[in-house]
């Protein structure tokens, strides 16, 4: 379904992706761990379009997309969960899950994915017209799922949504990752919680310094000597 | 890594966000940032079942029935640290139904009990703690030393039924449910914040 060869990408005269090369199936879900500056969230920003490639390729579905802007890909069902939430605190929480759904038209199948977000996540119902920059971390995620997922992508690229949040909110977290999944959304999944991500994913890829420098199965990367000492602390 | 031993492990760490909620109300409760008459008694009556049916139904059983047996039949070397497991299984248990007896009686204002249930409550996680430290460094690491892969066959397919969504001996989705709505009642930022302490 996803298709990246070769990708580099550029900050000014910096490069932060190296020759990136990698895929994700249908249907599959596909963790990418590393550590702090690997270059995963640029990774992330350069397939749905917020940061320009410098070379190489990214395909969706065969076709080739690399120089498409990002509002084009929403329309080609690919939707971003961004590190650090990034909902539009000064608007209310419905606000923010109906801006979502931007690249559509049918008004009744809005109000009715409204509807099921509220269903999925109740505790945004209960905070549908509180400002969201009033909501805790926990919540704000929820708010960033749901508005990613108002645009029924096919391919969701979730950018670190455990970060900062407890326990029992990762598990909450996770677990709805592997309901998504169970529906058939393909989803590819950039995480610091290595442990955590790794035991959910069909395959991983480890990245440094901008380059894949490992890929396999999620329980095969899981017993891997080198990712266990880098990167789950054991 | 053995099937088993992945199920054990995520279950171990299942089980600790549930008991980080409990700590983090005992401690609120014992600062007084939460008043007993505050207390989402449907948040601790799902913390309780969660425990009650994940951990000492589903979880201790299959370690006292698959793993452990099989790990005395392969070496002596912890022995003693099995015996000490097995026993606090079995207290836990018990721990757990005095622990509800308090919550009960904390629900019907009974003089005293906020006190008692808060030091219930430190006891019962102190215990969880070291149980699961028990586990994780000492008899996990062994059996994955000890273990052959014919020994792993009958642990791993007792476990692997604890991974069922449906069919479980306990249906897999029905945890999912009860850690859902845990999270949910919770207060911000640990849980959602949709109990009554919103």
């Amino acid at each position: 379904m996803l298709k990246i060869e070769n990708l580099t990408s550029h900050y000014g005269r910096i490069q932060a992706l190296h020759g990136v090369s990698l895929e994700v199936n249908e249907g599959e879900l596909v963790a990418l761990v590393g550590g702090n500056g690997a270059g995963k969230t640029t990774l992330l920003r350069t397939i749905s379009g917020l940061q320009a490639a410098s070379g190489g390729s990214v395909s969706f579905e065969g076709k080739n997309i690399t120089g498409l802007a990002a509002e084009k890909r929403v329309g080609l069902e690919i939707a971003q969960v961004p590190e650090g939430r990034q909902v539009f605190t000064a608007l209310s929480v419905e606000d923010n899950i109906r801006l979502g759904a931007f690249t559509k038209s049918d008004k009744a199948a809005i109000a009715e994915d409204m509807e099921k977000m509220y269903a999925r996540f109740p505790i945004l119902k209960e905070k549908r017209k509180q400002a969201a920059g009033t909501l805790s971390g926990g919540q704000q995620q929820m708010l960033a799922m749901a508005r990613a997922l108002m645009s029924r992508p096919r391919l969701l690229l979730l950018d670190e949504p455990s970060m900062g949040l407890s326990p029992v909110l990762v598990m909450e977290i996770f677990s709805i990752v592997e309901e998504l999944k169970e529906q058939g959304v393909t989803i590819f999944l950039v995480e610091q919680n290595a442990t955590a991500a790794l035991r959910v994913a069909d395959r991983g890829y480890v990245m440094e310094t901008g380059k894949i420098s490992l890929t396999g199965t999620g329980d095969n990367l899981l017993n891997d000597d080198t990712v266990k000492a880098a990167y789950l602390g054991i | 890594m053995p099937r088993a031993l992945e199920i054990m492990k995520r279950e171990h760490l299942s089980l600790n966000s549930v008991l980080h909620v409990l700590n983090q109300l005992v401690l609120d409760l014992e600062s007084g940032r939460l008043r007993s008459d505050d207390v989402d008694y449907d948040l601790f009556e799902k913390i309780m079942t969660y425990i009650e049916e994940f951990s000492d139904t589903m979880h201790h059983p299959k370690e006292d029935k698959y793993l452990f047996p099989a790990l005395l039949k392969k070496t002596s070397e912890a022995n003693e640290v099995i015996l000490e497991l097995e026993e606090q299984h079995r207290r836990g248990i018990a721990n757990r139904k005095k622990l509800e007896v308090h919550i009960q009686a904390m629900k019907d204002r009974h003089p005293g009990q906020v006190e008692k249930v808060i030091d219930a409550m430190k006891d019962y996680l102190q215990a969880h703690r070291e149980h699961m430290k028990l586990e994780d460094h000492v008899i996990m690491p062994l059996a994955e030393r000890v273990l052959s892969e014919e020994d792993w066959a009958p642990i791993d397919a007792a476990f692997n039924q604890n991974e069922d969504p449906l069919f479980g001996d306990v249906p897999k989705s029905k945890f999912r449910k009860l850690l859902s709505d845990i999270t949910f009642l919770a207060p911000a930022p640990i849980g959602l914040g949709g109990g009554r302490n919103r």
